[in-house]
């Protein structure tokens, strides 16, 4: 799996030398207060998806003959934009997750039959509300996160936050599905986890700033109720 | 007429709601509004939508709510909610 982050910048003309064409458009249509947010999003998705594709194969792929499109249940995927890129590399037998806050992008791209499909989400630290946790977090788990320290419990929700939504993502559903339903549970050292059994929590370094969660989730491990 | 005014009231409301919850200034909120477009990130989506189910006490499902696209939808659906 790999893990890249871009800032959002201001990202001037030449910056479209990055896009393959059906991009181009979509960037040249768009809101100009939207495209460095987009791009930077992009960007890092091309940095993940050119760093597999180089280890994979031994040659390297210009960011504008990546295409980033949407699925139809709204997940990313990577394409090739020219012929010769899939004949080398199993586009399609990866999975890829993008998140945006705050000023930063990230992106991660795993294979599928390996290491499950992938969700991640970063959020800028700031405080949730006691009722905003209570709407998304089961009573245990808000219990769990109001027994620790004072000083840790905001980053400590958000990470509940984080957990849960990088769940969906890599399930595919996002927010369609609601957040109380992906359990997450706390391990004696502490240490945050989703409960499914087929779900496994990936380390994710990110700048001061910022609270964030990866999750792999692994096709044909049966959940035991 | 009570119920033009009703829901006139209702989108006010709306608008209102939608404007504050995400912050973004009034005037960049009009009924065409997508929410994705406004909500900057899944806090600020998930935070509308109990956001809406405190104010107008809507017992809505969740899948419903989450499927809404515009700001004139939350108004059709809290006047379909309200049986008007």
């Amino acid at each position: 799996m790999v893990i890249r982050s871009q800032r959002v910048a201001f990202f001037g003309k030449a910056v479209a030398r990055q896009l393959d064409p059906e991009e181009v458009r979509r960037w040249s249509a768009m809101d100009i207060g939207k495209r460095g947010r987009w791009m930077a999003g992009r960007l890092a998705a091309k940095a993940a998806v050119r760093a597999e594709y180089s280890r994979v194969t031994g040659h390297p792929i210009p960011f504008r003959d990546i295409a980033i499109v949407s699925l139809g249940d709204g997940r990313p995927a990577a394409l090739p934009s020219r012929l010769e890129h899939a004949g080398r590399f199993p586009f399609s037998s990866y999975s890829l997750s993008i998140s945006h806050a705050g000023g930063l992008a990230v992106a991660a791209f795993a294979h599928r039959a390996d290491e499950g499909d992938i969700g991640i989400d970063i959020e800028p630290v700031r405080t949730l509300s006691r009722a905003f946790c209570e709407a998304f977090m089961s009573p245990g788990e808000y219990r769990d996160c109001q027994s620790a320290p004072s000083s840790g419990r905001r980053d400590r929700s958000l990470l509940y936050w984080c957990l849960k939504e990088a769940h969906l993502k890599a399930l595919g559903t996002g927010l369609r599905r609601h957040p109380r339903s992906i359990p997450i549970v706390s391990a004696a050292s502490g240490r945050l986890s989703p409960a499914a059994p087929d779900a496994r929590r990936v380390r994710l370094r990110l700048p001061k700033g910022f609270i964030g969660a990866a999750v792999l989730v692994r096709h044909g491990v049966c959940a035991v109720n | 007429m009570a119920s033009d005014e009703s829901v006139g009231m209702v989108e006010a409301k709306v608008l209102g709601l939608v404007s504050e919850t995400l912050a973004v200034p009034a005037e960049s909120v009009h009924l065409g509004s997508r929410i994705e477009e406004l909500a900057e990130d899944s806090i600020a989506l998930f935070g509308l939508v109990t956001a809406f189910e405190n104010e107008f006490g809507m017992q809505a499902e969740y899948e419903e709510l989450m499927s809404i696209d515009t700001v004139a939808d939350i108004v059709k659906l809290i006047g379909k909610k309200r049986g008007q």
